[in-house]
């Protein structure tokens, strides 16, 4: 078994060196692809001016108070930083709808504040741009809020109207005080920004999202380059020489064993180059004897990432069906170790689900050498599972041998 | 035709399994996707900790208000124990309520009564601080409230008396409502409440689907049988060119199948620009499967393209990322991409024509006999 | 009905195969081709089998013309190539039920189980994968024969099996030319061929299978050197 191993190994490593030329190009796919992500998660919290989004508002009322509303509307701190409120007629609204302009529009009914005042049934609606829907919905969600805000304001002043009348106040001093009462109340709600004192809980090196994802990334990264190397050191071998190799006493395993080797060791090589950038950019304090923690982390991570892949091949017989499988479990295998989603925000059956797998158990490693400079490391339960999976991969490997003799 | 089809069955039954699995796929991959997405985001609550200096009424109903939000999970912690797990991404984020709240509250004090914590990793910090904000000035609004009276009356009524009063109105009164629907002259109305995700997922599904059973003209090009084609009814041309036919035909089918489906499962109206989309979509990607499948020898190699197309495909899709963002700055992405044109329900798909041209030039330049 | 061919030449870049070759064939007629490995035999039944075209010279089967009546021909020519052209993970009857579907003439399963049994193929239902060479052989020249040509091309259609298979096929092939086809086909083996064919066509620079061939019975066909 070791001398046919090594003599693959041999085999394999002519091959990528006949092949060096597509390397590079394995070697930055998961990269880009990384910085793809990244550019759309840039777009995504930081839209463009330009792009910002419009909201027309209707003023069929046309009193101080909705003047007020307006008001309220256009400082709104959410409204703000996504949308920019304009405020125009119906007609023109529906125009600028269809020209896809505006993602919605408010209308502020007639009558609207003499109903709110009143406590009769005051309907703020909000026309959604049905080619837009994100857009209109999330406006939507912002609209409710403020107007949690009004209906709160609103209880309040029908509040003192209750008792103002009580006390047999007359109809034109109560409109008065109703008025004074509403703009107050308004700007009471504007000026909220103190209600909460805002500390940031702690040192800034470890817990930046840049640092966290940084090492997630790298992570995910080392992960596709295990199975991207792995798939490209795949060989089509014909039914006759599988037959003479099995004369010799090779099995399928010592391909894959030796496919395994390399791809961990060109993975890890990698990641190590790597790394280093990332390193000195982040500036982590890691001594020699983390970056030790580290590989073997790392290493018994892809061996046993590989051998569910390995398994994986030789239970199915067809190609399609293989990768099929195997790109559903580098995704689940991605996922659980929260490198991506930290697990906290896992609903709970998930969290369990996801701290048996090797890569949560990987990861969450790395995260406590890296981030909170944790000096002792358990790799038994790791350890464990590598065997475990080696063993299952040995076992599966000779049932489907002996089954095919 | 018919021969063409009969031909194809019996390749087809060679493998029928792993065929169907892959036909099928986009229906009942959707389906698991979606019902694993909707229990996770359900279940899926942003851990908190609310940390309670003061044990008043006033307190409590705070703490009960963010206890009833739906996407938050509580705990209820000393402020030291807090803030080491929010260090340690434990937590989302901590929020404290000093002691002295209900007596600043009462006394119409609104500056700094809660302690807020957040790390650089904290999503949800701003949306729970905005809850607990507007809570917090419901509280003072009443107090003022309950000044406003006082002053009037001159102590006629007791602070309990008026935030009773307060609460019957807000459960007893009108207030303001907000509705919510899409304007109906700017566009098609049908496509109203559209689950965008759904059709986003079923694009990738069948993506990897058409993509991956196009492999038939991979393994169907070996050179040997290929001089076959000059003796037979069908050149090698017209029998690619009839089975890509079949093929597309039978994705179509899929489609039906899964507007009915999801139709069933997630009341999806079913319109006719919804039904155009879909196949518009389907035949730009057969086309496009059999334009790459023409050019690879080996079948291996083709999935491997495959697959790593379809990450990109994924990751620009708006599946994981939305890409709202950059396809309204670059609306030619959406010109490019070809679930765009399916989620939008465009009645042109600009990618159809690209492809059908190539289709035909690689087509003729397939010519082996 | 007669296959004519005049003046043909190929050759592949500067690499000359064959030039200004002539020579032509009668109904009923068993030609035998011959010459050394890469005298261009492959190459020559790929041109009459319209797999491949010639640099010069014209052909013609049953006066139609191989450049203008490509289609009608198509129905007439049958050809066996020399790599199994056969789908390995199907079985005969699918081979053939497949094949059949994309044929010019509707054959019902019957009939195609009878043109396997004429060649001694029994083994119908098994997947072609655990075929011996032999039948995989003979299945390789009953799916040529299914529209029923009138000429049929066989590229080394014996190589490699057992000799009852071999004297199978040759009996059927002296079958097939009786009824009246013009069958073409290459081999390397000397006895198949005298005992097979009624002329011999010798190409190839090599003058090893001319001297041959001037010492045997058979009518010898030259070609210009």
């Amino acid at each position: 078994m070791g001398k046919q191993l090594l003599l693959f190994l041999q085999l394999d490593g002519k091959n990528i060196k006949r092949k060096w030329r597509s390397l590079p190009l394995l070697f930055l796919f998961p990269v880009l692809f990384t910085l793809l992500s990244a550019i759309l998660i840039a777009f995504l919290i930081h839209p463009q001016e330009k792009n910002r989004i419009t909201v027309g508002l209707i003023d069929h009322d046309d009193t101080p108070e909705t003047e007020g509303i307006v008001r309220l509307f256009a400082q709104s701190e959410e409204m703000n930083s996504l949308f920019r409120i304009k405020e125009m007629s119906e007609s023109e609204a529906e125009q600028l709808m269809e020209q896809g302009e505006i993602s919605a529009y408010i209308i502020l009914p007639k009558d609207f504040t003499a109903n709110l005042y009143e406590g009769k049934s005051a309907v703020l609606p909000v026309i959604g741009n049905p080619n837009k829907q994100m857009e209109s919905h999330l406006i939507y969600e912002i609209v409710e809020s403020i107007a949690r805000h009004i209906r709160s304001s609103q209880a309040n002043i029908l509040t003192i109207h209750h008792f103002a009348s009580e006390l047999g106040k007359n109809e034109e001093k109560l409109q008065d005080l109703l008025f004074q009462q509403f703009t107050d109340f308004v700007f009471y709600t504007l000026s909220s920004g103190q209600v909460i004192h805002e500390k940031t809980a702690n040192n800034e090196a470890t817990s930046s999202p840049m640092n966290y994802f940084s090492i997630g990334g790298l992570f995910i990264i080392y992960t596709s380059w295990l199975w991207l190397v792995y798939l490209y050191l795949y060989r089509e071998i014909d039914e006759p020489l599988v037959q003479r190799m099995r004369l010799y006493g090779v099995t399928k395993l010592s391909f894959l064993l030796s496919r395994m080797i390399w791809s961990l060791f060109i993975a890890i090589s990698w990641t190590g180059i790597l790394f280093i950038p990332l390193h000195l950019l982040l500036d982590f304090e890691l001594g020699m004897i983390d970056f030790l923690k580290i590989f073997v982390i790392y290493f018994l991570h892809g061996l046993l990432f590989l051998c569910c892949i390995c398994i994986i091949e030789i239970v199915f017989s067809q190609e399609k069906v293989q990768l099929f499988l195997q790109l559903i479990t580098f995704v689940v295998i991605s996922l659980f170790s929260g490198a991506i989603i930290p697990a906290i925000y896992f609903p709970i059956w998930l969290q369990e689900l996801a701290s048996y797998s090797f890569s949560y158990e990987a990861f969450y490693w790395v995260r406590e050498i890296v981030f909170y400079g944790r000096k002792f490391v358990s790799f038994l339960c790791l350890l464990c599972m590598t065997i475990g999976g080696n063993i299952i991969l040995f076992g599966i490997s000779s049932w489907k041998e002996r089954l095919q003799s | 035709m018919i021969s063409i089809i009969k031909s194809r069955w019996i390749l087809w039954k060679k493998h029928w399994l792993a065929n169907s699995l892959f036909l099928f796929l986009p229906v009942v991959a959707t389906i698991i996707t979606m019902t694993l997405f909707t229990n996770i985001q359900e279940d899926s609550k942003v851990p908190i900790a609310i940390v309670k200096k003061e044990d008043s009424p006033m307190a409590d109903s705070l703490y009960e208000a963010a206890a009833d939000l739906p996407y938050i999970r509580l705990f209820n912690l000393s402020e030291k124990e807090a803030l080491i797990k929010l260090e340690r991404h434990e937590l989302d984020s901590v929020f404290v309520i000093d002691s002295g709240f209900a007596e600043k509250i009462k006394s119409g004090a609104r500056n700094r009564l809660i302690t807020g914590y957040s790390n650089h990793g904290s999503f949800a910090y701003t949306p729970i601080k905005e809850m607990l904000v507007s809570y917090v000035q419901t509280l003072t609004a009443q107090a003022k409230t309950y000044y406003t009276v006082d002053q009037m009356a001159g102590g006629k009524w007791t602070w309990e008396e008026v935030t009773e009063k307060i609460s019957d109105i807000q459960t007893e009164q009108q207030l303001l409502e907000t509705t919510f629907h899409l304007n109906s002259i700017a566009g098609n109305a049908t496509n109203e409440e559209r689950n965008r995700n759904l059709w986003e997922i079923w694009g990738y599904f069948m993506f990897i689907s058409i993509f991956f059973l196009f492999d038939w003209q991979i393994k169907e090009k070996k050179t040997a049988i290929l001089s076959r084609y000059a003796m037979m009814k069908y050149s090698y041309q017209q029998y690619v060119f009839f089975h890509t036919a079949v093929y597309t035909f039978m994705f179509v089918s899929i489609c039906l199948l899964s507007a009915a489906m999801f139709h069933m499962l997630y009341e999806e109206k079913i319109t006719f620009s919804l039904l155009w989309s879909m196949v518009m979509y389907t035949i730009t990607l057969s086309l496009a499967a059999s334009i790459l499948s023409a050019v690879y020898r080996s079948v291996y190699v083709y999935y491997w393209t495959v697959l790593l197309i379809s990450g990109v495909y994924l990751i620009t899709s708006g599946v994981i990322i939305p890409t709202d963002g950059i396809v309204s700055a670059y609306p030619v992405i959406s010109l490019v991409h070809p679930v765009y044109p399916l989620v939008q329900e465009k009645y042109f798909h600009p990618l159809v024509i690209l492809f059908l041209g190539l289709f035909l030039v690689t087509q003729r330049k397939q010519k082996y006999f | 009905m007669m296959l004519i061919v005049e003046k043909l030449s190929k050759s592949y870049g500067k690499n000359m195969i064959f030039d200004n070759l002539s020579f032509n064939v009668h109904p009923g007629e068993i030609v035998g081709l011959v010459g050394e490995n890469g005298a261009g035999k492959s190459t020559l039944l790929s041109i009459l089998a319209m797999v491949q075209k010639a640099d010069a010279g014209t052909i013609t089967l049953n006066h139609q013309c191989y450049q203008t009546d490509k289609k009608e021909l198509r129905r007439q020519i049958g050809f066996v190539p020399q790599d199994l052209a056969i789908w390995e993970q199907l079985s005969v009857k699918e081979n053939m039920q497949f094949f059949a579907q994309l044929s010019w003439v509707k054959k019902d399963m019957a009939e195609l189980k009878e043109l396997c049994l004429q060649m001694q193929l029994e083994k119908w239902d098994e997947p072609v994968k655990s075929l011996s060479g032999g039948m995989k052989r003979k299945l390789n020249i009953a799916i040529s024969l299914i529209h029923d040509p009138h000429l049929l091309l066989l590229d080394e259609p014996t190589a490699g099996i057992d000799l009852k298979s071999r004297t199978e096929i040759g009996r059927y092939l002296k079958q097939l030319a009786s009824q009246g086809k013009m069958i073409i086909y290459t081999s390397h083996d000397m006895d198949e061929l005298r005992s097979l064919c009624d002329r011999v066509l010798c190409i190839g620079k090599d003058p090893f299978y001319k001297n041959i061939f001037h010492e045997s019975p058979i009518p010898f066909l030259a070609i210009p050197d």
